[in-house]
């Protein structure tokens, strides 16, 4: 038998925000053992959604550039 | 009038002429597809020589009637292969769906192991199900699937065991993605927000990523919210343990 403590660190973003460490993007965060809280902010979810916008359109741009 | 009418009226031999109208018929379609075939393939009449696959397969006037490869595809460059700009919501589109079923009924490979770049192989395209992919000769499958939104499995994804490989974009919008298999190692940031992988998909994925306990690096797998719920806190406490943050 096999007894373990598991530790985990959980970051969870207030409502109406999103949790970002400017690459990623979630509602919740799990932490790896070796990031830190404060590589994560909340941002808006108005926010998220205006950087999606932008990740699009530049990924249309680029998708255009090819044809 | 048949050609074997017209043929009665100018020949001798009619007869046999009208027996073999079919066999004729038939030999002058395998000319044109050899002739086509060797052409896009670049075929020598026992493979192809053609390795700069780009966008070869790409548009709407390819689907799984038409795309009957004469010789296996072994592709250098497979950028844009199968991308297809398919129009979301139009239920009329035909494309190509189930790429192991069409290859097989071709009698033909696709060899993706000597290929160094994978961008939009099938970016926006109608593709259900992949099968094996080798990637290993590849530094990055940047918009690999993205949008591909019919995308449910891959049969396996092959990647390079150094965990060098980049994934920008590789399964955005993805949202029927899963099933998939990985083996070799996950290195860097990667992404499957959009998509409902499976359990059995999502343990595929933790294992194959890169473990930097012991060091000072940190990298992000995200997965969907479905998938998230999936997960035990053992696959979460492994996920964190090999130094990644489960987004």
């Amino acid at each position: 038998m096999i007894t373990e403590n598991i530790n985990l660190i959980k970051l969870t973003a207030s409502d109406g925000y999103v949790l970002t460490n400017d690459e990623a993007y979630s509602k919740e965060v799990y932490l790896g053992c070796n990031d830190k809280a404060e590589n994560w902010r909340e941002i808006t979810e108005a926010e998220y959604n205006e950087i999606l916008k932008q990740q699009e359109e530049e990924m249309e741009r680029e998708n255009e550039n090819i044809h | 009038m048949s050609i074997a009418e017209k043929t009665t009226l100018i020949s001798a031999n009619n007869t046999t002429i009208a027996e073999n109208e079919q066999k004729v018929y038939n030999a002058g379609k395998k000319s044109q597809y050899d002739e086509f075939w060797d052409c896009l393939q670049y075929g020598d009449g026992t493979k192809s020589n053609r390795k700069d696959y780009i966008g070869v397969f790409s548009g709407r006037g390819w689907n799984e009637e038409n795309f009957l490869p004469k010789y296996n595809i072994t592709p250098i460059k497979a950028d844009h292969l199968f991308r297809n700009d398919f129009e979301w919501g139009s239920s009329d589109y035909n494309g190509i769906k189930d790429l192991p079923t069409c290859l097989e009924r071709a009698g033909v490979a696709l060899d993706f192991s000597q290929c160094t770049s994978f961008a939009g192989v099938w970016c926006f395209s109608c593709i259900e199900h992949i099968g094996v992919i080798d990637t290993q000769k590849s530094t990055s499958l940047n918009q690999t699937f993205y949008s591909a939104q019919n995308l449910h499995t891959i049969d396996e994804l092959q990647l390079k065991e150094n965990g060098t490989q980049s994934f920008g974009y590789t399964f955005y919008n993805c949202t029927a993605l899963a099933n998939i298999t990985f083996t070799g190692k996950i290195g860097k940031d990667i992404a499957f927000g959009d998509s409902p992988l499976t359990l059995k998909s999502a343990r595929s994925i933790i294992n194959a990523l890169c473990d930097y306990s012991g060091t000072d690096t940190t990298h992000t797998l995200t997965l969907s919210t479905t998938t998230k719920a999936l997960l035990s806190d053992g696959d979460r406490a492994t996920i964190t343990q090999k130094g990644w943050t489960l987004a």
